[in-house]
């Protein structure tokens, strides 16, 4: 025989199917998080400078030291190959002021991967969006520091002044009369839109470079796309109604705080949201109509990032009660 | 009309496996070569293995009886070739070592007497014994006996019979070159299993990237209006048979119901050649087509095999190798035994046989959850794939049977896409396993 190859001379593999593997991993899901962030983080960096840059680097780092450490000394697999404590970090950073002085950042970064992330018991388990955990401890201890929401161009020991959000806030006992009330102070939606000229927290002011990295993460397939719209969709639902219809009122609560990048990054992260397909149109829609309460009932403007933590912990009970019906079957495997 | 809907992420009941069906799509099957030496094992089917009906010594033709099915769940075996049966004994099969009957080739090609005599009336019941006699099993793989699948309890109309054209495993192209050269006889099956089983509607079901044997078909079906074509979208496991029924009549089969309950019956289109062949022209089940594909291989290509020949022979009729196999599999990569041995040979329900390049071999190292869902997803039986693995990893096997473990199909679309590539269909399997168990020793 002229085979150049003979079958006896092959090392055959007997492992069981399937055979094959999508080529996907899951590191390669959290590098493309990662670059659906960069243009968050490249707004952030045009709008507020180079103080971003050392935010996110040390958030990053604290993220990925933790993680590192903590397994180290607990001697676990050490996971930080696996990129989400990146993705930590850096929704962290972003979801801070340009004015957060560097110490909340640690601290932040540290409570998110050891007392959200891995006490839990690690990627995929932990029960709270860690980014949003830490962010939410960040503003119920160190609120001082970490809410003086500055607007671009200013210095880092800027006033806190009021971001449109704080307006719509302040306006919520008279919502329906303001129906045609545009505050003088309130920016108007194109600049909310692009993120020119407003305050906030870094990586959120500019909704359209969110929505362009939302339009990646779905066109890649790591994100559900029913997700962040059934979170946005009471929002906008309930503004417009409480309002009477005033469409103008609807878009401030849409465009304002941390509403469309929660929808984009937190309402769609793996661990802490369900499992189910249910499950999450439950969660999503949940949070959405907590957002809403939040906003219009409490002083506190962050109201977004309280929403998700609630859900978060309703999530084991989402996927308990909601799974889906096994074929042939006639009841929910519960 | 499919495109926009795999774009995104969300509940498929499938996934968009890799097709690789390019190779061999648009080659004519050819005729494989026929070894001197012929392999028969008397498990070529699910249930009880044949018994011999030959000793060493006896000469025999093609279309000989060789095996005699034992009880209602096993099936007769015929030879291939015209020869001299020459050993009686253990050879490596699919299924491990297993008792085959051996027959040396005496390139002759003499036919024996076929299934019944010219002259005689063939009323439903002499065509289901002859399909019987014939040795016919489901040929897409699953390899039942198909005479019981025909003889539906008589309380349970069969309404509607379901055409497997559906061939959803990457690589396999068997069934649709079968389709595109062999439609006329396609369609006179049919009328076969219609006159054992009158039903209104028979639906063929083909992946819509099948295209040129959609094609034929329709032609084909142009003046039978009991037939209707189903294009479905190309999605892995679109031909498994709980599947196919779902999509096409709207039923579900429950746990330990057969697809007669919900008044049907699918059938591989191989297997409905063969009956064909069985029915109208009196002949056993003595070959069939193979696709032999991968990219080690220098010609994949789809074969007419003489069953019992060795897998080692239609590697030389593809040319042999180009670069050095990793992996060789009977069937597809989605739900196919692994091999190590070429001497396996090709059976009644082979319909595939894969090579994988030493690089495509390899599986990525295991690395925990993050809870994509993605499992979840693509299952086509609405399972929770990584929880039933988690609760078996944890030692539970009640909660992995409350989930539905006995309920899965395993068609590995979970481990599959997986992409931390966690084992999950494997530890599904073990679950099924121990709960099985646990279960007869109560
Ligand atoms: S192998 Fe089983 S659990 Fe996995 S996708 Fe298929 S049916 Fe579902
Ligand atoms: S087991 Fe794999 S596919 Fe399933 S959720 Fe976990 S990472 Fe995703």
């Amino acid at each position: 025989m002229s085979e150049v190859t003979a079958l006896t001379d092959a090392q055959l593999t007997m492992s069981n199917a399937p055979h094959l593997r999508q080529v996907r991993t899951s590191a390669w899901i959290m590098q493309q998080v990662i670059l659906a962030l960069m243009l968050p983080t490249i707004g952030a960096l045009y709008f507020f400078g180079w103080r971003v840059l050392v935010m996110i680097v040390v958030a990053i780092g604290s993220c990925v030291l933790s993680e590192y450490l903590f397994q180290k000394l607990t001697k676990r697999q050490i996971t930080i190959k696996d990129y989400s404590a990146v993705v930590t970090g850096l929704l962290l950073a972003l979801s801070l002021p340009v004015s957060a002085p560097i110490w909340t950042i640690i601290l932040g970064s540290g409570f998110a991967i050891i007392f959200i992330k891995q006490l839990f018991g690690g990627i995929g388990r932990n029960w709270f969006n860690p980014a949003v955990g830490a962010r939410i401890m960040l503003s119920v201890f160190f609120g001082e520091y970490v809410s003086g929401w500055v607007e671009p161009g200013e210095a880092v020991d800027a006033t806190s002044q009021a971001t449109p959000l704080g307006v719509v806030a302040n306006d919520r006992a008279d919502a329906v009369s303001t129906a045609t009330y545009v505050d003088a102070e309130m920016p108007n939606l194109v600049d909310m839109f692009l993120g020119t000229g407003v305050g906030g927290n870094i990586g959120e002011t500019s909704k359209l470079l969110i929505i362009l990295a939302l339009v990646y993460l779905i066109a890649r397939q790591i994100i559900d796309p029913f997700i962040p719209f059934l979170f946005i969709l009471p929002v906008a639902v309930i503004t417009l109604v409480t309002s009477g219809f005033d469409l103008e009122f609807m878009m401030q609560h849409l465009l304002s705080g941390a509403l469309i990048f929660a929808a984009t990054f937190m309402i769609t992260d793996y661990s802490s949201s369900p499992f189910t397909p249910h499950g999450k149109i439950a969660f999503a829609i949940g949070a959405g109509i907590l957002t809403v309460l939040f906003r219009y009932y409490s002083d506190y403007s962050g109201g977004v990032g309280f929403a998700i933590l609630i859900m978060n912990a309703c999530v084991p009970l989402l996927d308990k009660y909601l799974p889906p019906r096994i074929y042939g079957h006639k009841k929910r495997p519960i | 009309m499919f495109a926009i809907f795999s774009k995104l992420k969300w509940k498929k009941e499938g996934a968009y496996t890799v097709e690789r069906k390019d190779r061999t799509e648009h080659r004519r099957i050819e005729d494989a070569s026929v070894p001197s030496e012929l392999v028969y094992p008397l498990t070529m089917h699910i249930g009880a293995p044949a018994s011999p009906v030959v000793n060493v010594g006896d000469t025999v033709k093609i279309g000989t009886l060789i095996a005699e099915k034992n009880g209602a769940i096993s099936a007769n075996t015929y030879s291939s070739v015209s020869g001299e049966v020459i050993e009686i004994g253990s050879r490596p099969t699919v299924h491990g070592e297993a008792p085959c009957i051996i027959i040396k080739n005496d390139f002759q090609d003499q036919r024996d007497a076929p299934l019944y005599a010219n002259d005689e009336e063939l009323d439903p019941q002499k065509k289901l014994e002859i399909i019987a006699k014939a040795g016919i099993v489901g040929m897409g793989g699953a390899t039942f006996p198909t005479r019981v699948k025909l003889s539906p309890p008589k309380d349970k109309p069969i309404d509607t019979i379901i055409i497997n054209g559906a061939e959803c495993e990457p690589y396999a192209t068997a069934d649709h070159r079968l389709m595109v050269e062999y439609a006329e006889q396609l369609i006179e099956g049919i009328r076969v299993l219609q006159e054992i089983i009158p039903v209104e509607k028979v639906y063929i079901a083909i992946e819509s990237n099948a295209h040129e044997s959609v094609a034929v078909m329709n032609k084909a079906i142009a003046d039978s209006e009991h037939i209707e074509i189903k294009e479905l979208e190309t999605i892995y496991p679109q031909g498994s048979e709980k599947n196919l029924i779902k999509k096409i009549t709207k039923r579900e089969v429950s746990p330990g119901q057969l697809p007669a309950d919900v008044q049907t019956i699918v059938i591989n289109v191989a297997t409905t050649y063969a009956v064909y062949e069985a029915v109208r022209l009196g002949k056993p089940l003595t070959k069939r087509i193979t696709t032999v594909s991968g990219q080690p291989l220098k010609e994949p290509k789809n074969l007419w095999v003489r069953i019992g020949t060795p897998i080692e022979s239609l590697i030389e009729d593809c040319g042999g190798f180009q670069s050095m196999p990793g992996k060789m599999i009977h069937g597809g990569p989605m739900m196919g035994r692994p091999l190590n041995s070429g001497r396996v040979p090709v059976g009644k329900g082979t319909t595939t046989v894969t090579f994988l390049a030493e690089e495509e071999a390899e599986i990525d190292q295991r690395s925990p959850c993050i809870k994509c869902s993605e499992c979840l997803n693509v299952c086509p039986v609405s399972l929770q794939p990584i929880m039933i693995s988690n609760a078996y990893e944890k030692g539970n096997l009640k909660k992995a049977e409350k989930l539905g473990a006995l309920d899965c199909i395993e068609c590995g679309a979970c481990s599959y896409i997986c992409p931390s590539k966690i084992p999950i269909l494997e530890n599904i399997q073990k679950a099924k396993k121990a709960i099985r168990s646990s279960k007869e020793g109560a």
